[in-house]
């Protein structure tokens, strides 16, 4: 069969991985409907032009569902979760709110337990994957700088790489000293125009919204291509269950419109992008009577194997300024000098330092990324010491799967719609409390070898859930994983699922630019299934 | 402002040199994007039976008081205060005589610097190749290839040969 136009696919999530998987279906003349439970973000409703914008950012473009409270958002109950969930529904997903630091996975990482006898490989390895991160960068626009002896080859970026700024000439420096790798981050925030997108003025809040456009996110890159190929999305879609046919082939999606009207939209393939989080819930939200345990879920895996990335805050603070809210905020360089498994370091895997500027007037007053400044007499003399004075190491932990870590439905509150609220289940597991140890270690004596006069340290920054990984993970055994190399359901072959959710492992950076390559590879699986 | 609200400006910000006391500058609840739970608190804040300002360590005290017994109100109260006072005018005008952070929101014209400039800092081991061999032979050919040729451009074209399955 070839794929045309009367090979219909129904993507549930208009994400990072639903509008990659769109675009390239729809390029190979698919007939593409994607349903999303959000709308779309106007670049200019950004409210980084307000001067009540850091507010704003603590409240209704706060990355956190549960504050924000969206008309799109749904229940996600976290009491039970040292780190709070972070997630963005509407067209561009989580990417509409994030900083669009862009690593990529190394070799490693796909083989984590043949190498080091943890966790789970991968059904394919990272060169299978690597064409189709070139692909993706290609679309987004990635900014940094080839080379790096700590990755494998990649091909001239984009644009330039961020400017480094005046913490980052400093930490690089003493990464120097200290002899340990740096290399500027790859990032999706264009240094220079391109593509009708501006070059980023550096105005600081990327996880807020980009106003001008410069940083990428699936609504500015891969929906205007999708949609100009014919994809169809409709938004304000609110999935509620997939179902299934005699043949226990996946038939339709339910959903209900923001009237509380209900649609079903039946497709030859469902493809499920729905976060680490959102699909989960909806596939064990999907139980019927042929599949009681959930939809694809015969493994009893679905929702289990939660990965995040236990992440350390270490903030340095210099007598003078280094002007942290200058450049985009989340990244200027990263070190991964601990990246790999050295068992002398008492853990497994290993982590990255990440450095970050700095906040805005009010984030820096409130106390940020662990600074002590206290309300009263004592307020400004501290403030003046370290706003702008200040930035922080990042320190991004590889994660595990652990059986107390998973997400599960929870029936006492529902959305809207009835579809019971998602639970996070979530701990530091104890290999990563000995790398948090050493990552935390390891980023006071950088800074205090670039010149910091004092480090403030967040063990495990707590609003850090943006990550969301494992649960619905890939593999080759269909008793221990959900979909297999193509992201296709084990159990129902027709279902896929592309988001974080298939990751077998989590690695040590984000995972963004490995789950838009993992999309493009099972829509070109599919097609090259099809013909 | 009712004057219990006053009050807790005054106490949490009481100004400091060039700082202005929170209380005196006239600030406005509906000039921030506050949400419910903000304002709920602002108005509980409202009900507060708070010292006068003129009796500074009173007000301290009786600030510290609360803030053991209604932690989250309190500290809801600090978002409300803090995000008026540093979205002022007037407090802009100091951080930026103070810090040069310019007083005004990030966009649309930004906080731009200078360009990377990484060979300010050449990187660590240039030639060293750090990543673990994953024991493929591709991972094998690459790492020999990177290994004596850093500096070599490679195209897509190369990397599409790569794949294994």
């Amino acid at each position: 069969m070839t794929p045309s136009a009367k090979t219909r696919v129904v993507i549930v999530g208009a994400g990072a991985t639903g509008a990659a998987f769109a675009w390239r279906a729809a390029a190979a003349g698919m007939d593409v409907v994607c349903l999303e439970r959000g709308h779309w973000t106007p670049p200019a409703s950004t409210p980084s032009a307000r001067a009540d914008w850091e507010v704003e950012r603590l409240t209704s473009r706060s990355a956190n569902p549960n504050i924000r409270k969206g008309v799109a958002d749904y229940p996600i109950m976290d009491d039970t979760s040292v780190i709070k969930p972070a997630i963005y529904n509407g067209v561009g997903g989580s990417t509409v709110l994030w900083s669009a630091h862009a690593p990529r996975f190394r070799p490693s990482d796909f083989r984590v337990h043949s190498l080091d006898g943890v966790g789970a490989d991968w059904p394919f390895t990272y060169w299978d994957i690597a064409p189709y991160y070139e692909m993706n960068d290609d679309i987004v626009g990635v900014s940094g700088r080839s080379g790096d002896p700590g990755n494998p080859p990649r091909t001239p970026r984009q644009t330039p790489p961020v400017p480094l700024g005046g913490a980052g000439k400093r930490v690089a420096a003493a990464l120097n000293q200290l002899g340990w790798h740096w290399w500027p981050t790859d990032g999706q925030i264009l240094t220079e125009p391109r593509n009708g997108r501006p070059a980023c003025n550096g105005c600081g809040p990327c996880e807020m919204g980009c106003f001008s456009g410069a940083r990428a996110s699936a609504d500015n890159t891969y929906w205007p291509l999708a949609l100009a190929l014919g994809a169809k999305l409709i938004t304000g879609a609110s999935a509620t269950r997939i179902s299934t046919d005699d043949q226990g082939l996946a038939k339709s999606v339910h959903w209900c419109d923001e009237s509380g009207h209900q649609h079903e939209t039946a497709g030859d393939y469902i493809v499920v992008a729905c976060n680490g989080i959102g699909t989960p819930r909806l596939l064990l939200a999907s139980a019927n009577g042929d599949h009681s345990n959930g939809l694809a879920n015969s493994s009893g895996q679905v929702g289990r194997n939660l990965m995040l990335h236990p992440i350390a805050g270490v903030t340095g603070i210099w007598d003078d300024r280094v002007d942290g809210w200058s450049g985009n905020d989340a990244f200027a360089l990263l070190s991964q000098h601990f990246y790999e498994t050295d068992p002398d370091r008492g853990f497994l895997r290993g982590y990255e330092m990440q450095l970050t500027r700095s906040q805005g007037p009010l984030l820096t007053a409130l106390g940020g990324f662990g600074l002590d400044i206290s309300w009263g007499a004592s307020h400004h003399q501290r403030f003046d010491t370290v706003f702008g004075h200040s930035a922080t190491l990042a320190v991004t932990c590889e994660d595990l799967p652990v059986d107390h870590n998973f997400i599960s439905l929870d029936a006492s509150i529902t959305d809207r719609f009835g579809v019971p609220a998602a639970r996070m289940h979530y701990q530091v597991e104890e290999n990563a409390e000995r790398m948090l140890d050493h990552g935390i270690a390891a980023a006071q004596k950088l800074l205090n070898q670039a010149g910091a006069r004092e480090t403030v340290t967040t063990r495990v920054l707590p609003g850090a859930g943006f990550h969301l990984m494992g649960t619905a993970r890939m593999g080759t055994d269909p008793r221990s994983s959900v979909v297999d190399a193509d992201c296709r359901s084990h159990d129902v072959p027709n279902l896929l699922i592309i988001d974080g959710s298939v990751f077998a492992s989590a690695a040590a950076v984000n995972p963004t630019p490995t789950m838009q390559a993992i999309a493009l590879r099972a829509a070109d699986q599919l097609v090259g299934a099809l013909s | 402002m009712t004057p219990s609200q006053l009050c807790f400006l005054a106490g949490v910000l009481p100004g400091d040199g060039q700082w202005p006391c929170a209380a005196d500058l006239d600030l406005d609840e509906a000039s921030i994007g506050a949400n419910a739970s903000m304002l709920q608190a602002w108005e509980r804040i409202s009900k507060w039976a708070l010292p006068p300002r003129e009796k500074a360590e009173a007000l301290a005290e009786a600030l510290t008081t609360f803030e053991r017994a209604h932690p989250d109100d309190f500290a809801q109260g600090l978002v409300m205060a803090y995000g008026m006072y540093y979205a002022h005018p007037n407090v802009l005008k100091v951080v930026e005589h103070r810090s040069g952070y310019a007083a005004r929101p990030p966009q649309p014209q930004g906080h731009l610097v200078v360009s990377a400039d990484t060979g300010e800092h050449p990187m660590t081991n240039p030639a060293e190749v750090l990543w673990r061999n994953d024991g493929t032979s591709q991972s094998e050919q690459v790492r020999m290839i990177q290994q004596t040729d850093p500096d070599r451009v490679w195209t897509i074209e190369e990397i599409s040969t790569w794949p294994m399955s």
